[in-house]
């Protein structure tokens, strides 16, 4: 089985600041992998980088066998067709309908006639549940809506590859729900690659095929989903459990608590 | 030493700012064209550009053109002079008040709205999507804003300019008695085709992509926050007519000093 996106060893910082040194993963074809980690530590950096919208300062990225960040533009845009993301926001184009949001990709990279255009359109809008909300404006959806339609313009195009930037974050339980299984779903139909960036452990364990934890820069754990449930290394327990103490810190490092206050009284 | 670091940082960004600038045009508008797509995005933003800009453009050149005939009579019949008041209603509006106005106007109007549109897609990751949808936000989202402001700011400077000579004749002939047929034929004689109107149209092309791309770029490389957007645009209307201005001096002294 071969693998679809592989990342060997990838140094990247933003401006100064060190963001991953030495980050190593690998997703295979037609799997679904969850890339965890806590808050702040760049995992829409990850995505990006996927996606060849930044640069990493060493290391390799590969997808579908293609190094990345070697491509030059028109190569990079074809490649970039094979592969969709989903942003935390939706991302939707506000001055147009769902119906058009969905559309876009095809009328952009297709010369389909508009009859074909519009029956593709109902049927990726029917997957996600949005075909009655064709009309919509993007800002007369609610959250969990967007999100959907917007996952619905990530597929119009087939893609080979779909990321997911925290698909769950700020879901209510329903759509929540919803969204996993159309993670779920969509994976298995149409047999395409998904990675799935969260903090939303439950959620994403229960329909990834391998996980990663990055912390400290780097994947600090990975394994099948019920593996690293019982793994018992401390980093791995404290995430996977929620606890406030243990090796990641809680606290955005600053002097020390006391010191601190006793400040103001000198 | 503080200061002197602080002079050579600033100075720094300021150049490698015009570089963006100027990568950022360069990606926009260099490429093959591809009509079937580009043209409706065109024409929709010389409407949003140009076409929603005519009634500010329209109601400022009667106003000033009224004023300017107003002024101008009252000066004038001091020397008996009061035929020259068309040449120097048309001069005015022809060499400078046409092009300079629309474009510190057009800046206000279209500039900053260009600004606040490209900033908040940005904000709102919709640049990022477009470009992960490999479509090139710089050719679908920027070029088709840049060749409307282009195209529009010196058609709307003429209109500017002839709605202005109407409103310095409404006050002129209509109002202060100025004898018609001298208003109109004291300014066709003086009034060149070269010197004047060309010359007035080359200084409005020149704001057009000027403005247009301070907007653009401002925008484009907002900081994607409220207080970022927000400071975007009031740079762009800054930064724009402070330019028009400079501009204006450098380019009258060449067309009109020597």
């Amino acid at each position: 089985m071969s693998n679809f996106v592989e990342l060997n060893n990838v140094h990247f910082a933003h401006g100064e600041r060190s963001i991953y040194e030495g980050l190593s993963l690998t997703v295979p074809k037609g799997k679904t992998v969850a890339v965890m980690g806590p808050s702040g530590i760049g995992k829409t950096t990850l995505l990006r980088l996927i996606g060849g919208q930044l640069k990493p300062t060493s290391g390799s990225i590969k997808v579908a066998g293609e190094e990345v960040p070697a491509l030059s533009r028109k190569p990079l845009y074809e490649l970039r067709k094979r592969m969709s993301m989903l942003f935390q926001s939706g991302a939707l184009f506000t001055d147009m309908s769902v119906f058009d949001n969905v559309a876009f990709p095809l009328r952009e990279h297709t010369n389909l006639p508009e009859t074909l255009i519009r029956s593709i359109v109902i049927m990726k809008l029917e997957a996600v549940g949005l075909r009655g909300a064709r009309h919509l404006m993007p800002a007369e959806l609610s959250g969990g809506m967007a999100r959907r339609a917007a996952l619905a313009r990530a597929i119009a195009l087939d893609p080979d590859l779909i990321m997911y930037d925290e698909p769950f974050a700020g879901q209510d339980p329903i759509s929540m729900g919803v969204i996993v299984k159309l993670i779920k779903s969509l994976n298995d139909s149409l047999g395409l690659t998904s990675i799935v960036v969260t903090h939303d452990v439950d959620e994403v364990l229960s329909i990834a095929d391998y996980a990663y934890i990055i912390a400290d820069k780097r994947v600090v754990a990975e394994g099948e989903p019920k593996a690293l449930l019982s793994d018992s290394t401390a980093i791995v327990k404290q995430f996977l459990h929620g606890e406030a103490d243990g090796p990641v810190a809680f606290h955005y490092s600053d002097d020390d608590f006391a010191t601190d206050l006793l400040k103001g009284a000198q | 030493m503080e200061m002197l670091r602080r002079l050579g940082k600033k100075s720094l960004d300021q150049v490698a700012g015009i570089g963006y600038a100027l990568a950022m045009l360069m990606n926009a508008l260099i490429g093959k064209p591809n009509p079937r797509k580009s043209l409706p995005l065109f024409i929709h933003q010389m409407y949003v550009v140009g076409v929603l800009s005519l009634l500010i453009i329209i109601v400022s050149g009667l106003f000033i053109g009224m004023v300017l005939g107003l002024q101008g009579y009252t000066i004038l019949v001091d020397y008996g002079a009061e035929q020259s008041l068309g040449p120097m209603v048309a001069l005015s509006l022809l060499r400078e008040l046409g092009p300079v106005v629309t474009a510190l106007l057009f800046a206000g109007r279209a500039g900053s709205a260009l600004t606040a549109e490209i900033g908040l897609m940005k904000a709102t990751e919709q640049l990022s999507s477009l470009e992960m949808m490999a479509v090139d936000p710089l050719r679908r989202v920027v070029a088709p804003r840049f060749w409307a402001g282009f195209v529009s700011m010196p058609l709307l400077a003429l209109i500017f300019s002839a709605v202005g000579i109407y409103g310095g004749y409404l006050v002129g002939s209509g109002w202060l008695g100025v004898d018609e047929g001298a208003f109109w034929s004291v300014m066709q004689s003086s009034v060149d085709w070269y010197d004047d109107l060309l010359n007035g149209v080359i200084k409005s092309i020149v704001f057009a992509f000027v403005v247009t791309w301070i907007a653009l770029y401002k925008g484009y490389r907002a900081v994607p926050t409220s207080a970022g957007i927000s400071a975007a645009t009031t740079s762009t209307v800054v930064t724009a007519s402070l330019t028009i201005l400079g501009l204006d001096f450098i380019l009258t002294a060449l067309m009109f000093g020597g």
